[in-house]
């Protein structure tokens, strides 16, 4: 019992732990965490750690998690937002190998060990990675959007860099002849290892140089590690490929891996069939839109066609309407009817005139000498008449008188008296009518009238007295 | 008119066929020009169909020889 005590005494003056109870030592939670910390800190402080970034993730507050592995080993790893330097930021992926500077060290509060890296390089692939965002930066320019050559869309000619022996040629070949039927030439390269990148420069140089007349060239591989991949990665691709005058199409690797050759090249497909399916167009696919387009030609001609025929159509109406024979007509129409209102008003005012002058004339004629003088005349002739017809009817009333008288005179005739034997004694020589005999002296000569014949004698004697 | 198939490239043609397109589309074309537009554009696509209907797949690789190239058929086995 002494000797435990004497014990827990040298422990407390170490702080090792704090507490007996039961005759048990014991350590807290925070003595242990507290002792791990300060032994993490003091073995395996300022170290290099070499591993694969894995579960990378960053924090809203900017600090950077991941777990450097090794096979099944993993360790907890982060980068405080103070010692992110932007260089660690361009190769900071998972997967990549590097070799990480820092601090083991010991959370209480998680229970957890963390590695708090100050400083990442990549190595292997990592370090292709960092060569990989120095050449990217140090070409630029080169990478420009602008500089990048059209494909052309229906090649005749094809070259392809790359491997025989690879499963890219294949394909590439299979995927694009199903497509487009065209010549494709291949020139054969190694597609990794020391030096590949050289024989892909000389590549595109001598098809740029001997076969001018290929219309694209196609850079392919397969997948595989970044350090295959590595030929991809060099400066001596991108010097060579910017200078080809024949667009350059790259699907190197797999579609995660962007590689300068990527970059540099006019066009950047996936693998090799996107390539092919990039390269060659789809023959079916050219043939419907021929015959789309085919289509709509004799479609818009035939618009155009009834369109210009409606034009036509207008055109020969509106013509029609404003032809010269038909204006001709208009005025012929208009000549007419102004003819014949022209006429109408000529005969209305004829007609008024003859109208008036006649007026006039009656005026005139009931005031002329002749009528005057005819209906004096007419007088006249009434008169004449009148007179003629007083006359006529006098002289017949006359006559009838005279009839009457020569009735009544014959019924006095003294002829008629002498029938009854009287007799008229007529002075021959005077010839009046003997009444009286003083009247005769004898000698004288008389006449006697008998009714039937005459005597003449000679007067013997005269006798005066009265009577007989 | 007298376009033969070596003349032009099936792009040109194509390009040249959608122009022929968009401008009988655009309607302001005189009708002469519309129907010479549209016989040239469907010679163009007969043309078209002809090349495609023609062209023939080849495949070569391109082997050193000496100081120039030779061309020789791929074969499948390789």
């Amino acid at each position: 019992m002494v000797y435990f005590n004497i014990l827990v005494k040298i422990l407390k003056r170490f702080k090792i732990f704090s507490k007996v109870i039961n005759n048990k030592i014991y350590y807290t939670v925070k003595e242990v965490t507290a002792n791990l910390k300060d032994l993490l800190e003091r073995n395996f402080s300022h170290i290099w750690i070499e591993g694969e970034i894995s579960n990378l993730k960053q924090s809203q507050t900017g600090h950077i998690y991941f777990n450097l592995v090794e096979e099944e080993a993993s360790l907890k790893c982060v980068i405080f937002k103070n010692h992110l330097s932007e260089e660690t930021k361009t190769f900071l992926k998972n997967g990549i190998k590097v070799l990480a500077f820092g601090t083991l060290s010991f959370y209480g509060r998680s229970g957890e060990c963390s590695f708090i890296v100050k400083r990442l390089s990549p190595i292997g692939k990592g370090l292709i990675m960092l060569k990989k965002e120095i050449l990217i930066k140090k070409y630029a320019a080169l990478f420009a959007r602008e500089r990048k050559k059209a494909i052309p869309l229906y090649p005749r000619k094809v070259a392809v860099i790359t491997s025989l022996f690879g499963a890219a040629l294949k394909d590439f070949l299979k995927v694009g002849l199903s497509r487009w039927k065209t010549h494709i030439l291949v020139y054969p390269v190694r597609v990794q290892g020391e030096g590949a990148e050289k024989e892909i420069v000389r590549a595109i140089r001598d098809i740029n140089l001997y076969f001018q007349d290929v219309e694209v060239i196609v850079i392919t591989r397969g997948g595989g590690s970044i350090e295959d991949l590595a030929p991809f990665y060099t400066e001596d691709i991108i010097l060579g490929i910017k200078d080809s005058k024949i667009p350059v199409v790259s699907a190197v690797g797999h579609e995660i891996d962007v590689t300068l050759c990527d970059l540099i090249a006019d066009k950047r497909c996936p693998t090799p069939t996107a390539a092919a399916q990039e390269v060659f167009p789809d023959a079916s696919l050219v043939k419907e839109r021929l015959e789309a387009l085919s289509k709509k030609l004799v479609k818009l001609v035939s618009l155009k066609i009834s369109e210009k025929e409606g034009r036509l159509f207008e055109y020969k109406l509106n013509l029609e309407q404003n032809s010269p024979y038909k204006k001709l007509q208009k005025l012929e129409t208009l000549l007419k009817k102004l003819n014949y209102q022209l006429q109408m008003a000529i005969k209305d005012r004829l007609l008024f005139e003859e109208k008036n002058l006649r007026k006039l004339k009656e005026k005139l004629n009931s005031c002329s000498p002749e009528a005057k003088l005819k209906s004096i005349l007419q007088k006249i002739e009434f008169w004449k008449e009148k007179l003629g017809y007083t006359l006529q009817k006098k002289l017949e009333l006359e006559r009838k008188r005279l009839i009457h008288l020569k009735t009544l005179l014959f019924s006095l005739s003294p002829l008629n008296v002498l029938e009854r034997g009287y007799s008229i004694v007529r002075n021959v020589r005077t010839g009046a009518i003997v009444k009286a005999s003083k009247e005769v002296s004898p000698g004288e000569k008389l006449e006697i009238l008998l009714a039937r014949g005459r005597l003449l004698v000679k007067v013997l004697e005269v006798k005066n007295g009265d009577k007989a | 008119m007298e376009i033969k198939p070596e003349d032009i490239k099936f792009e040109e043609a194509l390009k040249r066929i959608e122009e022929i397109v968009k401008k009988l589309e655009n309607g302001e074309s005189s009708l002469e020009e519309a129907l010479k537009l549209y016989e040239e554009g469907i010679y163009l696509i007969k043309l078209c169909e002809k090349m495609l209907n023609q062209a023939r797949e080849r495949v070569e690789i391109i082997l050193k020889e000496g100081e120039g190239f030779k061309l020789e058929p791929l074969d499948e086995s390789n």
